[in-house]
């Protein structure tokens, strides 16, 4: 690669210059000329403006100098020199906004002639300061109707969730469809923030639907950095920050823990009085999360090269991330590589692109368990021993939770590759044929490894004490092959048509295995040498010791999409996708998912000539129909797999049974959206607003039913079934408020409001009224749910008791069926219980404020979430007293209850939240330099104040599924409560350019 | 002009031979297609080995049979154990129709139905593929399998939906008598015949090729168990049929009592002369089924046994039940009470809010450290040493989660109680001296001094049987059953509980919610 960047930049060295004088005039469209443009030679930062008729004249340093012009109200422009002295430059109307040219999907359109609902964010207006690792958090709080939540707060190898308008279906994918550089399906880790250009997210369904049976949750779009016609220009970003836990759960420490015997013993309550003795004090006072907490610094480096010529260009990057988890030893390292190139050939007919992008990765992941642990360990406890060994008791919560990070090893290795090659050719001027081929290819290795004296806890835990070793492998690939023709033209002067038509194969295989064994001698092998364990070679077997498995879909479709204007005001977009997944039934693989879309931009019509105040105004509506196919493989066929064991004839046999409840019917789940969309621009488009309604109809859903047995052999059946409405009303408001030489004030506003409604859970063959669903489980909650669907309500109706009071010795009391009588859990029948609470946020709000005052720049983010409540798990198990001898949240020394955890409303709080998230203060030095061309550092600081009611931790919670807000990560069947903390970062970097 | 052309063309020509594949049929790897199945015996084998494979799961049916009696309770200590109430309902017999055990037992029942309806389907589809023998024994073993669901669903739920075949049309839901009494009859009416027709296809050999499997045996055992019951679920009574059916057992002479009780429940149980059908377990073949240990031992008790996984700490006798032996009498060792060591001989301690004691297992539900404790202790509130733990089955260092001693589902010494009591109730509840020597060869065995224990016609009552079937068959599935047809489950007296308010309904649990709500045609038990 290094070659190949090495003799594209040999073509550049050689073209040096004397500097020289440059005139021109400045127009606007309308051939107007413009006074007062800034005209800025970059690089020397030589500047002057035009005068009353637009006029310039500026010194430059020679033929590849860039000017740069920028007006209020209008594009910023660069203009290579060149051998020209006398310059024409066309402003274009648009404040940097409406004349941005805006990714569609198989094509682009410019924002002015949008008719469906599209955000555009440019790398420029990315969110500023650590980013992580995902590229989504460059955009968090910016697109209207896009809820991206930090439900892992800040585990470095954690994900972040995203959700489009609302929950629009149950089990298919919840995630929008991300496409990157052209590739549908991509997987956000092959990218590195730094080195993508725009993230163009499709919100609505008539966008969406040339993606066919992946658009339900909208498109996120994301186009990389590619080579820029000029000089090699440099690029160095670096940053580092530190983490810090944000608003830690506070339990007892080891002083109060002792404070507690005695006022236990002192007690009137006989069950705080009987346990006063259980109350053990081991001499120490060890904060628990402290202990296995690290306060590492996060680094991030990148370098990118761009440049090229006329017929080749390119974009090379490298990239090194290694961000420290909170947890000690947790971290993920990363180096990725990409480059990308562009060459002319055949008459520049014929262009062709590559690129490659290459992801080298290296963690170890966070084990949330010993969150939970740290939670109820006692705070008595040592963490060693005086002679520095660990202080061990395995107790009912595990054992010494240093020693379980240390005594333990678990390192994944990951490579993973993005190939994209593409193919243009111009059959005329209009005309053009375009073949794109993909490879995107993930690897793994993984290695776990528990020490030969990990103790494991008295209660669970199979492992043998004497050393655990697994190993496993995966390999994915996905494969691309897209063909597409594209038509453009300008017929005389109102008629601007362009049609695109293609097909597109994706093919996808995941394979896997992976082996284990036990008992080994030594530790010194750890997980590299599994042969050297005796537990397989004695025969102590167990399930998936070794397994394997190896699965593959594919998706066919063809595509077509016209786009009609006519006199720049009559807008018209008709296209449709038909496609095809393999995962469904043999009859019904094929679906036809069609959009179309209509714009009437008023603001070009006679009759607002007079409106000078109004730049810009347009209405927008839209249909489009998008499909779902984000279920397992092979779900319709008839298939059998291994199931149980038989003793036939004194030997036990595998049996083999039907796998599930085949569906030969299974098809696609189909989402029909209607969107109103209005722009409005005012004041030479300073003030610009978005505003967008829309209603989704989600129908076929695709569900794993609960169905009877009999007839069914299982009782779960993945069928389409039922409906989810949801309705909503988005808002995006730019505004440029100020705009001179010095000073620069930028703020976007957006708002969205959804309205979610499970409109029914039944078909022809089954009914059914509601679910139940998230068993909250041990400790003492086993088969009581949190949640309920149910037809007519919406996603995410926790359900439960009434809470009425407590008795005086901390006894539950729950108001019965008709609010008439107090009762207690026991008494209460199942008719009792009762919605308490929703937890799908129905208002979001994003808001970034972003200053320039001469060298200094500052940007800000607001962004929250409203009208939705949160279950507060670690509440309505931990903050009572009758957990002792667990440990217990600090809440419960004064909270009332001392008795069996029970699910009521009295721990459903509102979630409601506004977050500064991010505020950056950056410095732009001002530097004249032969090598640097400009140099900026800032500082940062990411999640800083949450303003919120919630008692827990962070009210930034899980948003997908049927279970949001559910302040409980995942309920592991044993007794853990298991959640990344959320955390505070503060970070430093530079960026430079040479 | 001409290099386009080609580039063109070759592109074009490209994509058509691409476009030609625009199928989509799944390609498997990992999977097996049921089409491509069922050529050899081997696959046919595996394909009948599920239906045997799917006994297992009948932990949670077990548990119902014994908590909601006078045998045993799951009570709760401290946080654990609470669980919505789900053992407390069962224990106070104030249940509905949500509690997740009725569900469990349904789809037990009706998984059991469903999974030999299944295979009769498919098999009679590749008839040729298999040895006329064979086949013929494998279709009189799952009509059998199929009878034993139902047999455990007209216990627990009476009426029942009958179905008989796996090839319904889309969209069947199967429904139950509008009438429960004739419900109960056609259910009752379906297992005798399923179970007659059958018998004789079956094996009749008691070696390594009907181990774990239905033999004439074992078929007549669950024909047995079905007359016994024949008065209360039907109205009319069978004893004669009892009988005859015990006989075919007895008669035989391939089983005998074992000399020791506990020979039937060791870990390497499969010698057991005396065990009729069991379902088996494998320590590491199989999944964690068959986990009583879990439920019941404390979990320092790890340490006594050395056993790889730390126990639960829940299931324990009623104090009632333990009292009620003879304390002579060697089957109350399948319950462990006192102070607990470890295999070396330490003390073992308490683990949860007793934590600074030995742990000492009492019978009662008392604070034996801080007696004057004016707390009341019971199934709501227990402490973490309360009541004696089960280890009738021996307790082995199982290599995984599951127990690897065979379940007893039938064995010869039920089947002799079973005659006794038909001959007793034949004779207007009086004991016979038949009955009397029956029962007595199986209490024998439990006391050193037999003949001072050994019952006479005028001591052994109904009353009193019912006693010894508690004593006998302790957590082996059958106590709600008993209590029922002695007609004692409702009203019961025994600890904890006030239950004088309940209804004859709830001899049988109501249809599970679970199951109505995926099937709105089914009418569920009268009184719930």
């Amino acid at each position: 690669m290094l070659i190949v960047v090495a003799l594209l930049l040999s073509s550049h060295i050689f073209s040096q210059a004397e500097s020289k004088t440059v005139r021109g005039i400045v127009r606007n469209e309308t051939g107007q000329p413009i006074s007062g443009v800034t005209v800025i030679e970059e690089v020397t930062n030589n500047g002057t403006n035009t005068d009353r008729e637009g006029n310039f004249s500026i010194r430059v340093e020679d033929s590849n100098s860039t000017l740069v012009f920028s007006y209020v109200g209008f594009r910023t422009q660069r203009i290579v020199v060149g051998n020209q002295t006398n310059l024409q430059i066309t402003m274009e109307l648009g404040a940097n906004e409406l004349a941005q040219v805006v990714v569609v999907g198989y094509g682009s359109q410019k924002k002015k002639d949008l008719t469906s609902a599209i955000t555009s964010i440019k790398a420029e207006d990315f969110n500023q300061g650590p980013i992580g690792n995902s590229p989504l958090q460059l955009i968090q709080g910016k697109v209207p109707g896009l809820a991206l939540s930090r439900a892992n707060g800040g585990d470095p190898s954690g994900e972040i969730q995203m959700q489009l308008r609302g929950v629009s279906t149950v089990k298919g994918n919840l995630s929008p469809l991300i496409v990157i550089d052209g590739i549908p399906g991509g997987n956000l880790s092959t990218v590195v923030p730094e080195d993508i250009e725009s993230i163009d997210v499709l919100r609505d369904g008539s966008a969406a639907a040339i993606y066919g049976t992946r658009g339900t949750n909208g498109v996120v779009i994301i186009t990389t950095k590619k080579g820029k016609v000029g000089a090699p220009s440099f690029q160095y970003n670096g940053y580092g920050y530190f983490e810090k836990y944000h608003n830690r759960v506070r339990v007892l420490n080891g002083d109060e823990w002792r404070q507690l015997k005695t006022d236990f013993t002192n007690s009137d309550n006989p069950i705080l009085k009987n346990k006063a003795e259980s109350i053990q004090d081991f001499g120490g006072n060890t904060d628990w999360f402290e202990a296995i907490s690290q306060h590492k610094l996060s680094q991030v480096h990148s370098l990118s090269v761009s440049g090229g010529s006329q017929k080749t260009n390119y974009y090379a990057s490298l990239n090194y991330r290694d961000i420290e988890g909170i947890l000690k030893r947790s971290y993920n390292q990363i180096s990725n590589y990409r480059l990308s190139l562009s060459h002319l050939v055949f008459n520049d007919k014929l262009r062709l692109e590559f690129s490659m992008a290459n992801t080298i990765g290296k963690s170890r992941p966070s084990n949330y368990g010993l969150l939970t642990q740290a939670l109820l360990r006692n705070p008595t406890l040592p963490v060693y021993n005086e002679d520095g060994s660990y202080y061990q008791t395995a107790d009912l919560a595990g054992s010494n939770l240093v020693s379980q990070i240390y005594l333990y090893e678990n390192d994944v290795k990951t490579t993973e590759s993005l190939i994209n090659t593409r193919a243009t050719f111009e059959i005329t001027n209009s005309l053009k044929f375009s073949l794109m081929g993909g490879l995107q290819r993930y690897n793994q290795i993984a290695g776990v490894y528990y020490y030969r004296n990990a103790l494991a806890p008295v209660i669970g835990g199979t492992r043998d004490l004497n050393g655990e070793a697994n190993r496993s492998a995966q390999l994915n690939l996905d494969k691309t092959l897209e063909a597409t023709v594209s038509y453009d033209k300008r017929i005389g002067d109102d008629h601007q048509l362009s049609a695109v038509g293609g097909y597109s194969y994706q093919d996808f295989t995941a394979e896997g295995f992976g082996a284990g064994n036990r008992n080994f001698i030594s530790d010194a092998f750890t997980y590299n040498n599994l042969n050297a364990g005796t537990a397989l070679g004695a025969g102590l077997y167990r399930d998936n010791d070794i397994w394997s498995n190896k699965r593959a879909s594919k998706l066919i479709a063809f595509f077509a999409r016209a786009i009609y204007s006519y006199k720049d005001r009559y807008m018209l977009t008709a296209g449709f996708r038909r496609e095809g997944s393999s995962k469904f039934g043999t009859d019904d693989k094929w679906g036809l998912f069609p959009a179309v879309t209509a714009g009437w931009r008023i603001s070009g019509e006679k009759f607002m000539k007079g409106a000078s105040a109004i730049s810009e105004l347009k209405l927008r509506v839209g249909y489009g129909v998008t499909g779902n196919q984000g279920i397992g493989e092979y779900v319709s066929l008839e298939r059998l797999s291994p199931s149980g064991m038989m003793l036939y004839n004194g030997a036990w046999i595998t049996g083999y049974a039907p796998s599930s409840n085949p569906n030969p019917n299974l098809r696609w789940e189909k989402k029909t959206e209607k969107n109103l969309g209005l722009d409005l621009g005012l004041k030479n488009n300073k003030i610009i607003i978005n505003l967008d309604l829309y209603e989704r109809i989600t129908s076929d859903l695709l569900y794993e039913y609960v169905v009877p047995v009999p007839p069914n052999l299982y009782n779960t059946l993945w069928t389409n079934v039922g409906g989810i409405k949801n309705t909503g009303m988005e808002i995006a408001v730019t505004v440029n408020a100020a705009h001179t030489e010095n000073f620069n004030w930028e703020v976007n506003f957006n708002a969205s409001y959804n309205k979610n409604r499970l409109v029914s859970l039944s078909n022809d063959s089954y009914q059914t009224k509601y679910q139940d669903l998230a068993e909250l489980g041990a400790p003492g909650l086993g088969s009581v749910y949190a949640y309920r669907i149910e037809e007519g309500q919406p996603i995410g109706n926790m359900y439960g008791f009434k809470f009425a009071e407590f008795t005086e010795d901390g006894k539950w009391q729950f108001w019965n069926e008709d609010n008439s009588k107090k009762i207690t859990a026991t008494e209460g029948q199942y008719e009792d219980k009762r919605i308490i609470g929703n937890g799908l946020p129905k208002y979001w709000i994003g808001f970034t404020n972003n200053f320039v005052y001469k060298n200094f720049d500052v940007y800000a983010l607001v962004r929250g979430a409203f009208g939705f409540d949160i279950l507060n798990v670690k509440r309505l198990f931990y903050e009572n007293r009758k957990l002792i001898p667990s440990n217990i949240l600090k809440s419960g020394l004064t909270s009332p209850v001392v008795d069996d955890p029970q699910m009521s409303d009295y721990y459903v709080e509102k979630g409601d939240y506004v977050k500064i998230d991010v505020i950056s203060i950056g410095y732009t030095i001002p530097v004249k330099s032969k090598y640097l061309n400009s140099a900026r550092i800032y500082v940062s600081g990411k999640n800083l104040i949450t303003f919120t009611g919630y008692k827990g931790h962070d009210p930034e919670l899980n948003i997908n599924g049927l279970t949001p807000g559910y302040d409980k990560k995942e309920n592991s069947g044993i007794d853990l409560l298991r959640d990344y903390p959320s955390t505070r970062s503060f970070s430093f970097g530079v960026n430079l350019k040479f | 002009m001409n290099e386009y052309k080609k580039v063109l063309i070759g592109s074009i020509v490209f994509l058509a031979m691409h476009t030609s594949c625009t199928k989509l049929d799944e390609q498997v790897y990992s999977d097996l297609l049921q089409n491509e199945f069922y050529q050899t015996e081997q696959e046919i084998i595996a394909a009948l080995a599920p239906a045997y494979g799917g006994l297992r799961d009948i932990e949670s049916l077990m548990e119902a049979a014994t908590l909601a009696t006078d045998e045993t309770v799951i009570p709760t200590r401290g946080k654990d154990w609470y669980d919505g109430g789900i053992y407390l309902r069962l224990h106070e017999h104030n249940w509905q129709p949500q509690l997740s055990y009725f569900g469990n037992i349904w789809n037990y029942g009706f998984g059991r139905v469903n999974k030999a309806n299944q295979l009769l389907f498919q098999l009679a589809n590749v008839q040729d593929k298999v040895s006329p023998e064979l086949y013929s024994r494998f279709v009189a073993e799952l009509k059998l399998i199929r009878a034993f669901g139902y047999y455990e669903l007209i216990d627990h739920f009476g009426n029942v939906p009958i179905l008989d075949r796996f090839d319904v049309p889309k969209g069947f839901l199967p429904k139950n008598n509008s009438n429960f009494e004739e419900g109960r009859k056609e259910v009752f009416n379906f297992i005798e015949q399923d179970i007659l027709d059958n018998i004789a296809a079956l094996s009749d050999e008691t070696n390594q090729s009907t181990y774990g499997r239905f033999n004439q045996y074992a078929a007549y055992a669950l024909l047995a168990k079905l007359y016994l019951n024949a008065e209360t679920w039907t109205g009319s009574p069978k004893w004669d049929e009892t009988i005859d059916a015990c006989d075919a057992i007895i008669g035989s002479g391939k089983y005998t009592l074992e000399s020791n009780y506990f020979n039937n429940f060791l870990a390497k149980n499969e010698g057991s002369k005396e065990n009729i059908f069991v379902i088996p377990y494998d320590g590491s073949k199989t999944d964690w089924q068959f986990i009583v240990y879990w439920t019941s031992l404390h979990p320092s008790m790890k340490a006594k046994y050395n056993t790889t996984n730390g126990p639960w700490n829940g299931l324990c006798a009623l104090p009632s039940h333990y009292k009620s032996f003879d304390p002579d009498d060697k089957r109350r060792n399948g319950w462990i009470a006192g102070p607990q060591f470890s295999s070396t001989g330490a003390p073992l301690k308490c683990a949860y809010e007793s934590v600074p004691h030995d742990l000492n297992l009492t019978v009662d539900f008392v604070n034996i450290y801080n007696p004057s404790d004016p707390a009341t202790y019971n199934h709501i509130n227990a402490l973490e040493y309360h009541g004696a733990r089960f280890v009738k089955y021996e307790i082995s260092r199982y290599p995984s989660w599951c127990m690897e001693n065979d379940r007893v589902i039938f064995r010869l010494g039920d089947v002799i109680l079973m005659k006794a009591e038909a001959l007793m109730r034949k004779n207007g509840g009086a004991a016979t001296q038949e009955a009397v020597d029956l029962v007595n060869s199986v209490r024998e065995r439990a006391f050193d001094d037999a003949a001072s224990h050994a019952y006479t016609t005028t001591s052994l009552t109904l009353d009193q049987l019912l006693k010894e079937r508690a004593w006998e068959l302790y957590f082996e599935g059958v106590r709600r059953n008993d209590l029922v047809r002695f007609g004692k489950f409702v009203r019961g007296t025994w600890e904890f509980a006030d239950r004088s308010a309940e209804g004859n309904h709830q001899n049988v649990y109501p249809i599970p919610q679970s199951a109505i709500n995926s099937n709105p045609e089914l009418i569920q038990n009268p009184g719930y």
